[in-house]
């Protein structure tokens, strides 16, 4: 019978400062490096939590290696995301199916430090600094914010190290290409960040960790990190938790501004063109926030005009949704010619979703069949 | 501005219920309780009951002195706000974190640990699948009509002792301005305080499909407990068929369908209650399947946000047990539902309808 198989479990020294540990997952070989002080008992935890959104996707019975021992709390809470994700599968775009899971059991030991995910963003700095417990450790990883390999990583880890260290804390950088073994098992990362992150933390054996979420409560559209999935990553040793939905990005942003540095080391671009490209969709309605706001940050130009704005198209419902923010504090704060921009950018991801329904609902997919066919043709999918 | 309290009382009547009263803007906000067990007054039944409504009004709450509540609850509410304020245009309404000034007291300290006796489907799953050994069913008799069905809830053995509280409380937070789906937080978290409950289980309904911010009240609820009092949304992320297959055995099990609020007599086939009852008769039908076949035009028109729920739900049933034939008739009755609300939205855009002018920003 086919199975998702995780097996092979590896440890090796890649530097003096450097373990890397790898795993087979169904097929794919996955790998964490982590500061080698972080002298973590190798157990299943994060394999288990790694791997079971691709073997839903492939429908495979996930089979994990008894030598990897998985914490029966993390077990049982398993069952539930799967129940959850098959729900939430037709709005992630996956067909999530259920699937058995075998492993062993073994109380996972005690983790130790509180930690946060941190590139130097709006949702991971306000996180930082907002947490009710606060993090003793910044995880940042090379791989997720930032490709592998981009230079520029070693620019950011930098700036956020002093940032972290001058509160207190200090910076935990790794690297993995888990988003790409998810890639390469269908599932891609905005529906897999939770359990990335949270793999993650278990990988770096800590003991409470903040995932920051990105939309607030008024938003509970289901996302690969979520309040309700979250926690249910969590061990009974490691404790994960969903934080930020109490605000709104404008008021992170506004929050974030008040502590000294913070907008220094501004980084939200995911485009790998330069610090902040200034030009994608993420980088733009920041730009737009921080004008509204009438802050500046040195590593955003300044909004040349409302044309970059009307030209700007949210890509899914998650950026209509910033964007639709954005316009109410454009129109809060009186800023007519950013709210017109904003307007239009909303307006414009409408007409788009409402053809896109007209071609799934009346003409049965044949304008997307016949784009992915040029795309195809053109060597672009 | 303040919501005025006035005047707390706790007087007990000859036959052993206390009676727990105060006047809120001059309205008379009332619980009545065995008195074996209910605590002295205490400010937390009264913040849990009026906080919603204290919100949408944007007023503060000024207890007066023999009221007190404990740090905790108070940054459980503060934190309880921080949700709810984003919860606003849903509600169609604004909610805005207000200020609790009260006197200071010690932890609230419960014995009991109980569950809500609510709707019958979601109470009987959560108390089937529970490991929890409940010594309290919290029962609440409200003075709102709609809500007089869960005093048929029938005494079963099963069920743990039950504990009634009649109370005004949903009246009273309703006249205020609480929107419905908030209402779980006057009627359990007050009560849930005034049994001197260490833990309150509350049974919900919520598959994680459902995207509306109201399906945040399990962290909601969570939030407004404290150190003495544990309070969890319970049987949420099951779906109403999974809930129907698990309790379908019980004596009672499936029978409590809700009642048509138009006629008495018959179903008038189109009012919220009558639709709920044909979804449920829909995914019963389903499960039995084999006993008694789908019987034609059994798929109700959606009609908002609920039915929508629903109706996924019975496409997910469908597709479990493999009708393709019903699986295609909800589909295309949710794809129905999709393309009116798109095209409500359309013509608000256009400026066709009367909210156009708020909406088309």
């Amino acid at each position: 019978m086919r199975k998702f198989a995780v097996g092979d479990l590896q440890v090796r020294q890649l530097a003096a400062d450097v373990t890397e540990v790898s795993a087979d997952l169904g097929g794919e070989r996955c790998w964490f490096r982590i500061p080698a002080d972080r002298a973590v008992p190798w157990r299943g935890d994060a394999w288990a939590v790694a791997s079971l959104l691709p073997a839903m996707a492939k429908g495979l019975p996930l089979v994990i290696d008894s030598a990897m021992p998985v914490c029966p709390v993390l077990l049982a809470n398993l069952e539930q995301l799967q129940r959850m994700f098959r729900l939430w599968g037709p709005a992630l775009g996956v067909n999530f199916q259920p699937i058995p899971i075998e492993a062993t059991t073994a109380p996972a030991p005690p983790g130790n430090q509180v930690g946060s995910f941190f590139s130097g963003g709006v949702d991971g700095t306000y996180t930082f600094l907002e947490a009710p417990t606060p993090p003793q450790v910044a995880v940042f990883v090379e791989g997720v914010d930032f490709q592998l390999g981009n230079p520029i990583y070693r620019e950011s880890l930098e700036r956020n190290r002093v940032w972290v260290e001058a509160r207190g804390a200090a910076m935990l950088p790794m690297a993995s290409n888990l988003r790409w073994v998810g890639r390469a098992h269908g599932v891609r990362w905005g529906a897999f960040f939770g359990a990335g992150l949270a793999a993650f933390s278990h990988a770096l054996g800590l003991k409470q960790t903040w995932i920051a979420g990105g939309l607030s409560w008024k938003d509970l559209v289901p996302e690969g990190s979520h309040p309700c999935s979250d926690p249910l990553w969590s061990t009974a040793s490691n404790d994960i938790r969903h934080h930020g939905r109490d605000a709104l990005r404008w008021e992170k942003l506004e929050r974030i501004s008040q502590s000294e540095g913070a907008l220094d080391i501004l980084r939200v671009c995911w485009q790998d063109r330069g610090f902040n490209c200034g030009q994608c969709e993420k980088c733009i309605r920041t730009m737009v926030l921080l004008r509204l706001l009438g802050l500046t940050s040195p590593n955003f130009p300044a909004l040349p005009s409302s044309g970059l704005v009307r030209r700007l198209i949210p890509g899914d419902q998650i950026e209509a949704i910033f964007v639709a923010e954005a316009l109410d504090l454009a129109a809060a704060r009186g800023d007519r010619h950013l709210e017109a921009g904003l307007a239009q950018a909303l307006r414009r991801w409408r007409m788009r979703s409402l053809a896109s329904a007209v071609d799934r609902d009346l003409l049965g997919g044949m304008f997307r069949g016949l784009r992915s066919k040029i795309r195809g043709g053109s060597g672009t999918a | 501005m303040t919501l005025t309290i006035s005047m707390p009382s706790r007087v007990v009547d000859d036959a052993g219920f206390a009676e727990i009263a105060l006047l809120v803007d001059g309205e008379r906000l009332w619980f009545r309780l065995a008195q074996d067990g209910s605590p002295p007054l205490r400010g937390e039944p009264v913040v849990a009951a009026l906080l919603v409504a204290a919100m949408r009004r944007g007023t503060d709450l000024v207890l007066p002195a023999e009221l007190p509540v404990s740090g905790a609850f108070l940054a459980g509410c503060h934190a309880a706000m921080g949700v709810m304020r984003h919860w606003g245009s849903h509600f169609g309404c604004e909610l805005t974190p207000i200020r609790i000034v009260a006197t200071e007291a010690a932890p609230h300290a419960g014995r009991h640990v109980g569950v809500a006796l609510a709707d019958a489907l979601d109470t009987r799953f959560a108390l089937t699948t529970s490991q929890i050994r409940y010594d309290r069913g919290l029962h609440v008799v409200t003075s709102n009509p709609s809500a007089a069905v869960e005093a048929t809830l029938p005494a079963e053995q099963w069920l743990p002792p039950r504990v009634a509280v009649t109370t005004n409380v949903e009246a009273v937070a309703t006249r205020l301005g609480t929107p419905t789906r908030l209402l779980h937080i006057a009627r359990w978290v007050s009560t849930a305080y005034l049994q001197n409950l260490t833990q309150l289980d509350v049974p919900i309904h919520h598959p994680w499909l459902d995207p509306r911010p109201s399906a945040g009240l399990p962290v909601v609820l969570t939030t407004m407990g404290g150190p003495g009092l544990t309070i969890r949304a319970v049987g949420f992320g099951a779906m109403r068929w999974e809930k129907l297959r698990a309790v379908q055995g019980q004596s009672n099990g499936v029978s409590a369908l809700p009642s048509c609020t138009v006629s008495a007599a018959a179903r008038c086939g189109t009012c919220r209650a009558c639709r709920r009852a044909s979804f449920f008769a829909t995914h019963l039908e389903l499960l039995r399947r084999g006993e008694a076949p789908m019987r034609p035009g059994t798929v109700p028109t959606i009609q908002d946000h609920d039915d929508w729920v629903f109706a996924l739900e019975g496409v997910l049933l469908a597709r479990h047990i493999g009708d393709r034939m019903l699986e295609k008739r909800l589909a295309s009755s949710i794809r129905r539902f999709q393309w009116s609300e798109w095209f409500r939205e359309a013509r608000t855009y256009l400026g066709l309808s009367r909210d156009a002018a708020v909406a088309t920003r």
